[in-house]
């Protein structure tokens, strides 16, 4: 194997090393505005997070306490209901009870009538 | 002697302290931790992807992924090599997208305004060169010796991140100094 010439190894040094000291101005700059905007950025997702874990919460309060008012709506409806049925039976029977006067009246014997009945015409 | 290896200590234990601050949310220390490294980085990916401007893009996903993860981060390893492991991975990751691996990472045309390209004509033609065929070398080669010799990790190091045995790397930086030398061969060659 050849022999590498000299000053080989210290020109690929210089050469490597020199490209590796070049500085790019405003780098570090960048870096440290590109990290504060990631550090808000995640700030804001464990807020956004956050809030929307209340919201869910607050939905699950409105719906829970929603069904409670329906119930109560119903049972109040049901019992509006049930008046509404009971003053219509007492109406019903309140007209029975007018029409109740008549039937002695119509059920009561009549002698003219059993006279015509047993008259043989 | 012992001045030389005290001193990547000395930068580690700071750049160590630097994240201990970065993971309680210090701005500045995240600031002077990029302007540290970002040359290294950034250099690594464009020799990589080709691209200047992809580089730098890629180079700032580093850091913001180097940020979230500053506060599960050990001081285990170096903080340069934890930095090139990340940049590496997006790298296969920005190859994965394109659906293809680049034979050549410099084989798109330099995009209008590229400042490296511009800093390369600056910096010499045999620069220039060696940039070039670097680019030209096979994936596992030019990764290996960009590690290597741009980045200055260590072979065990190098093997973490291509996640390959360290005999591997080896091979790899052998074929790559060979195949240099032969792409370089008219630079070197006596009149």
């Amino acid at each position: 194997m050849d022999s590498l010439p000299p000053n080989f190894e210290r020109d690929l040094s210089l050469a490597l090393r020199r490209e590796a000291s070049t500085v790019v101005p405003g780098f570090s700059g960048r870096v440290v505005s590109a990290v504060q905007a990631s550090r808000v950025r995640r700030k804001i997702i464990r807020w956004t997070s956050l809030a929307t874990s209340l919201a869910a919460c607050l939905v699950a309060t409105l719906v829970v306490s929603r069904n409670r008012s329906e119930d109560f709506l119903i049972r109040q409806s049901q019992a509006l209901v049930m008046s509404d049925d009971a003053a219509n039976f007492n109406a019903i029977f309140g007209v029975a009870d007018d029409l109740a006067i008549l039937v002695p009246v119509v059920e009561e014997g009549s002698s003219a009538v059993d006279q015509m009945i047993k008259t043989d015409i | 002697m012992a001045d030389s290896e005290s001193l990547p200590d000395v930068e580690d234990q700071e750049d160590k302290r630097l994240m201990g601050l970065v993971a309680q949310g210090d701005d500045d220390a995240l600031r002077l931790l990029v302007e540290r490294h970002h040359t290294r980085v950034v250099a690594y990916l464009r020799s990589q992807v080709g691209s200047q401007t992809t580089a730098e893009e890629l180079g700032m996903e580093v850091f913001i992924r180097l940020h979230r993860a500053s506060v599960r981060w050990r001081p285990e390893a170096k903080l340069t090599t934890y930095l090139i492991h990340i940049a590496h991975n997006l790298v296969l990751n920005e190859w994965r997208r394109k659906s293809r691996k680049p034979t050549t990472a410099l084989d798109s045309a330099p995009e209008p305004g590229d400042k490296s390209h511009e800093s390369a004509r600056r910096v010499g033609e045999l620069d220039e060169a060696f940039q070039r065929a670097v680019a030209q070398l096979a994936t596992e080669q030019r990764t290996a010796i960009l590690l290597l010799v741009q980045q200055d990790l260590a072979y065990e190091d190098i093997a973490k991140i291509m996640k390959a045995p360290v005999s591997s790397v080896k091979t790899w930086i052998h074929r790559a100094r060979t195949q240099l030398r032969e792409l370089l061969k008219d630079y070197y060659e006596t009149p």
